[in-house]
């Protein structure tokens, strides 16, 4: 069964919409990334899923029960941290940690979270005296507690240092290896490409793809990178070629189409040119993600 | 909804308003009682409790304006709302347990008025009747016009989203009172339904205590006390129809 299915949502703020029949879903002990730029509507999905704001249309499902204004039992089995932390500033962190309890975690537990989030050292002081990162650090605990099955959490990574972020992925993947899911969206697209095993990418309140993650990241094209005795020269009869290559530092660059390589190559000998080196390098995710959003962008404006 | 109560009690446990209020109150009662009995002032035995409680009751008065304004929206000031507001629990439980805590804490400040009392009566007139009488009526009519107030200081907290302009707007209601009557006896004699307007109910205190002032109100004690419970529920179901709609 699905932990979270989220199916045709659709929201207005006032005459705005903000999202367009979202649809996706999480299964089981994965972790997924939801990506986009800024205002693609990630926080609202999020927003949606909780509760925290109404939506106009669509339907949500947690663990296959319907999710109601009134009937939010469901929800029982789900931490969140959606845009930034927000802890009571006049309670300690230990305070918000034994205030947001159920009742259901142990006191055990929560020392476990405390360790686990490494807020031990400050716990005992009142937050109001965090620094961003210990926020942060306080918020992601509080999602932790009353044995969440489905982690939601919007840009968990901001404010951290680094080793405070890699400790954070350790945890996700841990926590995914237990079964529990994670819906997690990020700019910090380089953390997020080490834990995510799925990705939705919304575009102006759009799904604008839904893909795991190793097929994402192979459909961006990879870059081929020359580097002649004459690179202007090069790049002139790789244009002639029919490619569409560009100039940088010391290297002309192409997009790799498929066999681009052998064709380019051909045409470099065929020009008399030197070729010094030839470097291939995978798109990452970030490149992927602005290809995808670029050639989005434009369908969308040619509409 | 009992995690709900914990989770509101836990707060307070843990605020300042709940010491700090009874220190004051406490403070006003030995100074109420120092006053009314130094030199030529010496009031009776009776009068002496009856104005010392009555001290109290104004101060929880006011407390309780701004106890349920600040229940109401300070989990907003920071956001922190999110987390009561992404779980499990219904906006009417959520609603529901902070009136329950509004009327834990009024009942801990009546308990604590009545205490205060006793130790100022024990100190500065020992002897005589403590005229728990009309203490006690003190106390109901009171608590019939915190019973308008209340639920008014909820429903303008939800609107307008301000502490400050909540917890004012209360403390004027309820010196508005004696303004509004003024008013509303002149308008009322034009137009007679006008006393059906809520601000005429402000007065259900007064009446309780002095059943002339129907000529004011122009509703008998029992309509004043009727009007007050409707009113009551209507601005507290408004209240909490504007709280389930809002959005974090
Ligand atoms: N309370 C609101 N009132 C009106 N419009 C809103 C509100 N909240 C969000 N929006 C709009 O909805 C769209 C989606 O916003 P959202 O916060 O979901 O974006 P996001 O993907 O989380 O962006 P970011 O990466 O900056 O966090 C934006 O166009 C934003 O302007
Ligand atoms: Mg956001």
């Amino acid at each position: 069964m699905k932990v979270l299915e989220v199916q045709n949502l659709n929201k207005k703020f006032g005459q705005k919409q903000a999202l367009f029949n979202v649809t996706f879903d999480v299964e089981p002990g994965t972790i997924l990334g939801l990506i986009g730029p800024n205002g693609a509507g990630k926080s609202t999905i999020m927003k949606s899923i909780v509760g925290l704001t109404s939506y106009n249309s669509g339907s949500i499902k947690i663990n296959g029960e319907s999710l109601t204004k009134n009937n939010r039992k469901s929800l029982k089995n789900v931490g969140s941290m959606i845009e930034s932390p927000a802890p009571y500033l006049s309670l300690t962190g230990y305070q918000n940690l034994k205030l947001f309890n159920d009742g259901s975690t142990t006191d055990g537990e929560i020392q476990e979270i405390m360790k686990d989030t490494q807020i031990n050292s400050f716990c005992n002081r009142k937050a109001k005296k965090y620094s961003l990162g210990m926020k942060q650090r306080l918020g992601i605990a509080i999602s932790l507690l009353n044995h969440p099955k489905l982690l939601i959490l919007d840009e968990p990574m901001n404010g951290l240092d680094p080793q405070s972020t890699h400790d954070l992925r350790d945890l996700l993947l841990k926590l995914s290896k237990r079964g529990i899911s994670v819906l997690i969206s990020s700019h910090l697209l380089d953390e997020l490409a080490r834990i995510a095993d799925y990705y939705v990418v919304i575009n102006h309140g759009r799904v604008v793809k839904e893909s795991d993650a190793k097929s994402f990241l192979s459909s961006g094209k990879n870059n081929i990178k020359f580097t002649t005795n004459d690179n202007e020269k090069a790049y002139n009869a790789l244009l002639q070629a029919g490619f569409k290559a560009k100039m940088s530092d010391k290297t002309v660059e192409l997009k790799d189409d498929g066999d681009s390589m052998n064709k380019a190559l051909a045409a470099l000998n065929d020009a008399g040119l030197e070729i010094q080196d030839v470097s291939k390098d995978k798109a990452d995710l970030e490149e992927s993600l602005l290809n995808l959003l670029t050639e989005d962008n434009q369908k969308e404006e040619t509409k | 909804m009992l995690t709900l109560l914990r989770q509101e009690i836990y707060k307070q446990i843990h605020g300042k308003f709940y010491i700090g209020w009874p220190i004051v109150m406490l403070l006003a009662s030995l100074t109420a009682g120092y006053f009314l009995t130094s030199g030529k002032n010496h009031v009776d035995h009776q009068a002496f409790a009856f104005n010392v409680f009555n001290d109290n009751m104004d101060l929880v008065l006011i407390a309780m304006v701004v106890f349920a304004s600040t229940i109401m929206i300070g989990d907003f000031a920071n956001n922190t709302v999110k987390y009561l507001f992404s779980r499990q629990f219904s906006r009417l439980q959520i609603f529901i347990s902070k009136l329950v805590t509004t009327f834990f804490m009024y009942i801990y400040l009546i308990v604590m008025s009545y205490i205060f009392t006793f130790i100022s009566k024990m100190i500065f007139d020992r002897s005589g009747d403590m005229g728990i009488k009309y203490i006690n009526q003190n106390l109901f009519s009171i608590s019939w016009l915190l019973l308008l107030i209340i639920p008014m200081v909820m429903l303008v907290s939800n609107i307008v989203k301000n502490n400050g302009v909540a917890i004012a707007l209360g403390i004027v209601f309820f010196f508005a009172s004696s303004i509004v009557t003024a008013f509303s006896m002149v308008l009322m004699k034009k137009w007679d339904m006008l006393k059906f307007n809520p601000f005429n109910f402000l007065n259900v205190s007064t009446q309780f205590v002095d059943h002339s002032a129907k000529t004011v109100t122009n509703l008998s004690l029992t309509q004043m006390e009727i009007g007050t419970v409707v009113y009551a529920l209507i601005f507290t179901a408004i209240a909490y129809v504007i709280y389930n709609h809002r959005n974090v």
